[in-house]
């Protein structure tokens, strides 16, 4: 990134489009998540079930990961695993050589972006198109997506229609968003029939069944997975799920949290390629394992339910900070609360860090976790690692908190600071500080509560001595 | 490869923490207690909530109806399966309606048939293994007999569903499945709408890349 | 007795005020006792919303313990990263309120959610300051829901109706859970119409160390909520937090409006008389 976390904030803020856009879209989706949990009841039990099946998945992961390979290995799917991103990418363009592939198409992954493929791919020649009808439109405009369930969330109808104008010479009636869905089928449909390699990404993986659970609307997932005669599924090794009975729950949870649906427009359950006999589908499905960081975080214990998240973006939705930033501001695959949290164990601490400062920690996000992860405690835990990390060179932040520890530590110390602050009451500061460009400075009272406490409790005493 | 992934379960192996085993208990009781009546008014108001044509046929005539849904949208070219009975039914009864209407039998694999796969299919028809009312939402088990494009491709899908066959809930289903846990179908689908998004500011639209039109017919 | 005080050379009317409130709540029958972290906000700046939350719990039936020797629950360090100095000022905090095995009460929810759920955090396992903190936690309250039973709503005296809006913080909401109670106590109040700013749940953009570190989306934050709540037209801001009435508030004065906003402890001190002598 050129340019820094706090003028990406700026630059966003001073945005009144984007400001628009955001609002109106963390809006709606909060409504429509509020909505499909209106149940309390089922709200909290349903979350509770989620927790508990992300939970122990993570701690059996060294089981269940094994055991999903083989059951997909007896399934015919072909199993990789992929220790960082650059892995990752290796093996999807062994298979494109392999295959001689020209076209991939992509169903949504956030895991794809995270490694960076279709640009890797993109390098090495492959042409690599999204189909998710967001995702197309952020490839369109070359940016990246600014949320993981709806990439293009911060542009608006009418940017849309003159990005499509623009980019794609195709005129369509001013606030038409039919038009605009039929020109990306149209053009991707072509796609579809063409493509050499269909990729995705994985929701949840049934790891006694082998089986691979992807959730859409559009159709692009299936059609992706279905079409070209080799599929590649990219996962990160935490989605795994011991078997088959939590996936209404963890279905009803993503789904409702993430757009308000009761359920998407299809779940496909993916377990073998095309066998014999059967006509469609494709010739060899590959699953890639992909670790880039998740191992290590599982062996935090503090850390460790960073991995419970099951990406359905309700934490980001209901961040007051998001709302006004949007994704972009953030710099990174993942934005807001689980991307502050995610990002800084990925990539680093010392470079990544920056992104835990933008949380007021108000806690919404972790009130609308549907797997019950305590994101604001994550965020100061990872706010205090990093300061442990950093603590080698004075900063001067450490300087002010050592001050303020020898104040508060010491009570006679304190009151006589409360009394120092009290006495330079009417002292106006000249120079404008982080809190006086936009609000006025608080008056220390004449008298602290401390004092007039302390007045009486004298009182009492004369009274009770009389 | 082995390398990665001995280093991989290596790092996961050195987790420390307690033996978390629970059980945990996911209700599969339909609440309050639904009969199959109320189980199928369930299953269409949800459907149609989400843009789902519902038709409630006598499994003896249910073609007279699609029929009529052929001429009345002039659906020409459809696309069935084979082995099927009521899909032979639906077929023989297409083809008599009108000499514009034609069948693709989907007999041969998708990559001869893909150019007429995407390109002259106005409608196909296929069978649901199951539903569940709680959701709206159709269980396809594409095979040998009904490929995965048949639900996915053409504009129109048309899903015989028989009565008898409508779970209450997602959980019921699956705790008893109809299907082989020791031999998983390649694919299973749930579908719950025609094919749609709201990527474009919120605003939902139907038919992005899946069929943009879903008729269910009930078959009691 | 009085007329010694009251005539005493020097003594103003807010002497005089005090001692009356003295002598009454001295005057009564022997109360439970109850211990009152005052928080450090109330403390410096906002030393009415402490008295009027005095003058409430002894209006409720209580005594109030008020240790000299506290000053602050540790928020601030803690949520910027900082646990060591926290867990030092915890520590001091909880042997303080261990002395007697009585309620700690908070007019705060955001104070009160640090001692209660954060503090026994701080501790190993199982080890006695664990112990010790957990069961401060456990009788730590925050002020309006501790006495929300316990106000003489049927004792109400007449007064002109007025129109208020509630900022319910975010601790409140969360980590408390009490913003329920704050919103069920002024609904039982006669002659006061509560109203609620759009987006009433979403953060006023205080945060702590949040408006200095991120000042400028906390300052977009800030204006949001306030705007929001000037939009209700109340007369009166109230909350349970004074950071975030001092965040909204200073705002407000900032853009040359008046600072509406008042503690909840001290609207309810001044709906039920208690700062009128009866």
């Amino acid at each position: 990134m050129t340019t820094s976390f706090p003028t990406r904030i700026k630059q966003a803020l001073a945005d009144p489009q984007l400001r628009s856009n955001f609002r109106g879209a963390m809006d709606f989706l909060r409504n429509k998540r509020k909505l499909a949990f209106s149940d309390e009841n089922e709200w909290e039990a349903l979350k509770k079930q989620g927790a508990a099946v992300r939970q122990d998945a993570i701690q059996r992961l060294p089981e269940l990961l094994p055991q999903l390979e083989q059951q997909c290995l007896n399934n015919g799917i072909q199993v990789h695993w992929a220790e960082d991103g650059q892995e990752a990418n290796n093996i999807v363009l062994s298979i494109a050589h392999q295959h001689q592939a020209q076209l991939v198409i992509k169903g949504k992954s956030m895991a794809t972006e995270e490694i960076e493929l279709n640009d890797f791919l993109e390098q090495h020649n492959i042409e690599c198109i999204e189909s998710d009808m967001g995702e197309y439109i952020v490839q369109l405009d070359n940016e990246k997506p600014s949320h993981i369930i709806m990439p293009a969330i911060h542009k608006n109808t009418a940017q849309i229609t003159d990005l499509f104008e623009n980019k794609l010479g195709i005129s369509t009636p001013e606030g038409d968003v039919d038009a605009l869905i039929g020109v990306g089928r149209t053009i991707l449909r072509e796609k579809f029939e063409q493509a050499d390699i269909g990729i995705s990404g994985v929701n949840f993986a049934i790891a006694d069944t082998g089986t691979l659970c992807l959730v859409e609307n559009e159709g692009n997932g299936r059609l992706s997975t279905t079409a070209p005669p080799v599929h590649i599924a990219l996962m990160g090794i935490e989605k795994v799920i011991p078997n088959i009975k939590a996936l209404p729950t963890l279905q009803k949870l993503l789904t409702r949290s993430a757009t308000g649906q009761h359920i998407t427009s299809y779940l496909n359950l993916i377990s073998s390629p095309r066998k014999p006999g059967e006509l469609d589908g494709p010739k060899e499905v590959h699953l890639i394992l992909l670790d880039n960081g998740r191992a290590k975080i599982s062996q935090d214990q503090q850390l460790q339910s960073t991995l419970a998240c099951i990406r359905c973006g309700a934490c980001m939705n209901h961040c007051p900070v998001y709302t006004r930033i949007g994704g972009h501001a953030y710099g990174s695959t993942y934005p807001g609360p689980i991307g502050q949290i995610l990002t800084p164990q990925l990539k680093g601490l010392e470079q990544e860090g920056e992104l835990l400062d933008a949380c007021s920690l108000n806690g919404a996000c972790g009130e609308a976790c549907p797997v019950e992860i305590d994101l604001p405690e994550l965020i100061r835990t990872l706010r205090h690692r990093r300061q442990v990390t950093r603590h080698k060179s004075w900063s001067l932040e450490a300087f002010v908190w050592f001050i303020w520890l020898q104040i508060h530590q010491h009570p006679r110390l304190y009151q006589l600071a409360t009394r120092l602050a009290a006495s330079f009451r009417a002292l106006k500061l000249k120079t404008p500080t982080n809190w006086t460009r936009t609000r006025t400075m608080p008056k220390p009272a004449k008298s602290s509560f401390h004092q007039q406490m302390q007045s009486i409790q004298k009182l009492k005493v004369r009274v009770k001595n009389e | 490869m082995n390398k990665a992934r001995n280093a991989i379960l290596a790092r996961l192996k050195k987790q420390t923490k307690p033996n978390f085993s629970k059980h945990i208990q996911f209700a599969s009781k339909p609440s309050p207690h639904l009969n199959r009546g109320k189980t199928s008014a369930l299953l269409i108001k949800k459907l149609e909530e989400n843009r789902v044509e519902v038709h409630c046929v006598n499994s003896k005539n249910f073609e007279d109806t699609l029929v009529q849904v052929a001429l009345d949208r002039k659906l020409n070219t459809w696309l069935i399966g084979k082995n099927l009975s009521k899909i032979e039914q639906a077929g023989t009864a297409l083809t008599a309606a009108s000499p514009d209407i034609s069948l693709v039998h989907y007999t041969q694999d998708y990559e001869t048939l893909k150019k007429t796969l995407f390109h002259d299919i106005d409608a196909s028809v296929t069978l649901a293994k199951t539903a569940i009312a709680e959701t709206g939402t159709l269980v396809l088990i594409p095979d040998q007999n009904e490929p995965r494009m048949m639900s996915l491709v053409p504009p129109v899908h048309i899903v015989l569903l028989n009565e008898c066959d409508i779970l209450n809930n997602f959980q019921q289903l699956v705790d008893n499945p109809p299907w082989s846990t020791q031999k998983m179908p390649s694919n299973i689908v749930f579908i719950s709408s025609p094919s749609k998004t709201a990527d474009i500011q919120q605003t939902l639209a139907y038919g992005a890349h899946g069929p943009k039109t879903l008729i269910v017919f009930i078959l009691s | 007795m009085s007329a010694s005080i009251n005539n005493r050379a020097g003594t103003n009317k807010a002497d005089t005020h005090k001692t009356t409130i003295v002598k009454k709540t001295m005057n009564t029958q022997p109360k439970k006792q109850i211990y009152l972290f005052g928080t450090c906000l109330i403390d410096m700046f906002y030393p009415q919303a402490g008295l009027d939350a005095v003058a409430l719990l002894e209006l409720s039936g209580y005594e109030v313990i008020y240790p000299q020797a506290q000053t602050c629950c540790g928020q601030p360090p803690y949520n910027s990263g900082f646990k060591s100095p926290a867990v030092k000022v915890a520590k001091q905090t909880i042997q303080l309120f261990s002395a007697q095995d009585i309620p700690l009460i908070v007019p705060s929810a955001s104070c009160a959610a640090m001692i209660k759920h954060h503090y026994p955090t701080f501790f190993i396992t199982n080890s006695l300051e664990a112990k010790q903190a957990k069961q401060l936690g456990q009788r730590t309250f925050e002020l309006i829901d501790f006495i929300a039973d316990k106000l003489p709503y049927n004792r109400q005296p007449l007064r002109p109706p007025i129109k208020v809006t509630l900022h319910e913080s975010c601790s409140a909401l969360r980590e408390m859970n009490v913003a329920s109670t704050w919103r069920h106590v002024l609904n039982k109040l006669d002659n006061v119409k509560v109203t609620y700013p759009e987006n009433r749940q979403e953060c006023c953009g205080f945060g702590g160390t949040f408006s200095i570190k991120s000042d400028a989306v906390s300052a977009v934050m800030t204006q949001d909520k306030c705007q929001n709540l000037i939009n209700t037209a109340a007369k009166q801001i109230l909350s349970g937090d004074c950071g975030c009435l001092m965040n909204i508030g200073e705002h407000l004065k900032f853009e040359g409006n008046k600072n509406p906003c008042l503690h909840l402890a001290s609207f309810l001190v001044e709906h039920f008389g208690l700062n009128h002598d009866h």
